[in-house]
């Protein structure tokens, strides 16, 4: 079946997100796609959707749904406070990393993401047109989700066809693994560029987030990251990805992600590893982060690390029973889910 | 020398490289970066570079982005400095633009300055303009956004000293060598000459939703405000823009 949600609370900058549109850089499209990938995924899995179907990315206040054509699954990944409201008046807390059934007439009210990210997933996925390969939202020029831009209120969220029967109702034996600590970064492209000082300054310091920040990058504040003398703090302008650092004149540095520009005259200092890349967006403003250089290989070692985290979680998974349920329904479903899980581990889609 | 004697491989993270050909901007080392791009495109087409997710080359550079975790990136650096050692700049099929400009007005607000900077009238200023063809160097900025050079320096007008918070979408401007064309509405510090209708993005030519591509060269005609009006009234297709704007030549670059 199909299910539709229609948004009756906008929220702030909610978007619809996948994995991401590849492949046109070329022509000056950036890649846009979950700013946390592990987190979309497990909100995905307690839906038991694919890994990268498009779901709801909440930056701030969530929207609040009303199921029209249900029933439905949902499942909130992530700091985001859920009241769910039944058609009979009934309320209820949602808590994270759990999917809740939810037939017409019920609501889905979301707070505010405190961590700056969290996904709201829904049973199917939520079926927008593709534009160049993806339903990613890439606000700046209107590209894909729902008429390229944010949620609004009054928009009708129809999902993909998807069997009610199928394992939807999955809860997690823990929270997803956090991954504090710094963030780590390799050197480069423009290292060259910056004093030996500037270099030494970007690992000692802890930088602060400011209110200056969305889904093209992220402005740091903390220390004045000095150029070379003698050496432009620009270049002539070449190819930048999301991670990469990059240093005005200012001297203050802004970490590019994912709907960054697909090219840049200022210089890079380092970027963001892939592992870590999802720490950047969630930095509220105010909040701190602090820098750690790491090697090719050691990036590659994290990379696989986050990957095995996320299938160990994903295989923790289980059917949700309710207090006082006979768990006859988890018994009979115990297949589907590792086949479930199995279906995760060859997909190889976790980068 | 505008070009380096040999390539450098610069690192973007574990999930990028950019392989860099020369300094600055010159239309030989821009030449051989289309080429190493397209190399790269080929390889990667013909599934020989498995985990490539793109290819952006720029006026003196080629990035590569790629999952880490399906291809090894020392072999693929090695792969992209073997292109740029050996490719050259070869017979290339060139595709020729020429597009409609309203200048002045209301749609070129810095038309009148940039001719005062140059010390020309306005219409001598369009007149040098148009006599120009610049080659695409680079796309990026914005999805379709193309870098035009290199204007001569009797042309050459600094950017402004405060940029626009809003430039109209199909404004021509200028600045420094280079000239531009925004595709969107959008914030900008170049010199506002002109509107230029025709569509420059289309999303639904998902093969290539930019109309202009690295390598292109790109000359302008002036039209009045009136056919401007006109034009901008035509729903194109990129079948008849290119029919009405584009020729093809094939030239030794």
């Amino acid at each position: 079946m199909q299910a539709r949600l229609e948004v009756i609370g906008a929220g702030l900058g909610n978007t619809l997100q996948d994995a991401g549109r590849f492949g046109h850089r070329r022509a000056g499209v950036p890649w846009s796609g979950f700013l946390d990938q592990s987190l979309a995924h497990a909100a995905n899995a307690l839906v038991g959707n694919q890994p990268d179907v498009a779901c709801i990315e909440v930056r701030a206040a969530g929207p609040s749904l009303r199921v029209l054509v249900g029933p439905v699954w949902c499942a909130v990944a992530g700091l985001l406070d859920c009241t769910l409201v039944r058609a009979n008046g009934l309320r209820d807390k949602l808590p994270a990393w759990r999917s809740v059934e939810l037939g017409v007439g019920d609501e889905l009210r979301l707070g505010v993401a405190s961590d700056a990210c969290a996904y709201v997933a829904i049973s199917g996925g939520v079926d927008v047109p593709q534009v160049m390969g993806s339903r990613s939202t890439y606000a700046r020029v209107g590209l894909g989700g729902i008429e390229g831009r944010v949620l609004s209120v009054g928009d009708v969220l129809t999902t993909h066809i998807f069997h009610p029967q199928a394992q939807a109702n999955l809860c997690a034996t823990t929270d997803m693994p956090r991954l504090d600590g710094a963030v780590r970064i390799m050197l480069g492209p423009q290292d060259d560029y910056f004093t030996d000082q500037a270099l030494a300054d970007l690992c000692s310091h802890t930088w602060q987030t400011s209110a200056a920040q969305d889904r093209m990058g992220v402005r740091l504040q903390g220390a004045s990251l000095q150029h070379r003398q003698g050496v432009a703090a620009d270049i002539v302008s070449d190819g930048i990805a999301p991670g990469a650092i990059q240093v005005p004149a200012s001297g203050e540095p802004i970490v590019l992600l994912a709907d960054c520009q697909t090219m840049g005259g200022y210089t890079k200092i380092a970027t963001v590893i892939s592992a870590d890349l999802h720490k950047m967006a969630h930095l509220p403003a105010g909040s701190t982060c602090q820098f750690e250089l790491v090697t090719a290989a050691q990036a590659h070692a994290a990379l696989l690390d986050n990957k095995r985290l996320l299938q160990q979680w994903l295989q923790g998974l289980k059917p949700y029973v309710p207090v006082g349920w006979v768990d006859e329904v988890a018994l009979r479903s115990t297949n589907l889910i590792s086949g479930y899980v199995n279906a995760q581990a060859v997909s190889g889609e976790d980068f | 020398m505008p070009a380096y004697e040999q390539a450098r491989l610069l690192t973007m993270g574990d999930a990028a490289l950019t392989v860099e050909l020369g300094g600055d901007i010159d239309v030989s080392v821009n030449v051989r970066c289309l080429a190493v791009a397209d190399a790269l495109d080929a390889l990667t087409c013909a599934g020989e570079l498995s985990g490539v997710l793109d290819v952006v080359p720029t006026f003196r550079s080629v990035t590569v982005m790629f999952n880490p975790l399906l291809i090894d990136a020392d072999s693929l650096g090695l792969t992209m400095m073997r292109l740029a050692a050996t490719s050259a700049a070869s017979l290339q099929v060139s595709r020729i633009w020429r597009l409609p400009v309203c200048f002045g007005e209301s749609y070129g607000p810095d038309l009148s300055a940039a001719a005062t900077t140059v010390a020309m009238c306005e219409d001598d200023l369009i007149t040098a303009l148009l006599a120009q063809t610049l080659r695409v160097y680079a796309m990026g900025f914005l999805p379709g956004f193309a870098y035009l050079a290199q204007l001569p320096s009797l042309l050459k007008v600094p950017r402004l000293a405060s940029p626009r918070t809003r430039v109209p979408a199909q404004s021509l401007a200028i600045a420094d060598d280079m000239a531009c064309i925004y595709p969107w509405e959008s914030p900008g510090g170049w010199n506002l000459l002109g509107c230029m209708p025709v569509p420059l993005f289309d999303k639904q030519h998902s093969q290539a939703p930019a109309l202009l591509q690295v390598g292109d060269q790109v000359g302008f005609f002036a039209v009045s405000a009136l056919e401007l009006k006109a034009l901008q009234r035509v729903v194109w297709t990129r079948a008849d823009v290119q029919a009405q704007f584009c020729s093809e030549q094939t030239d030794a670059s």
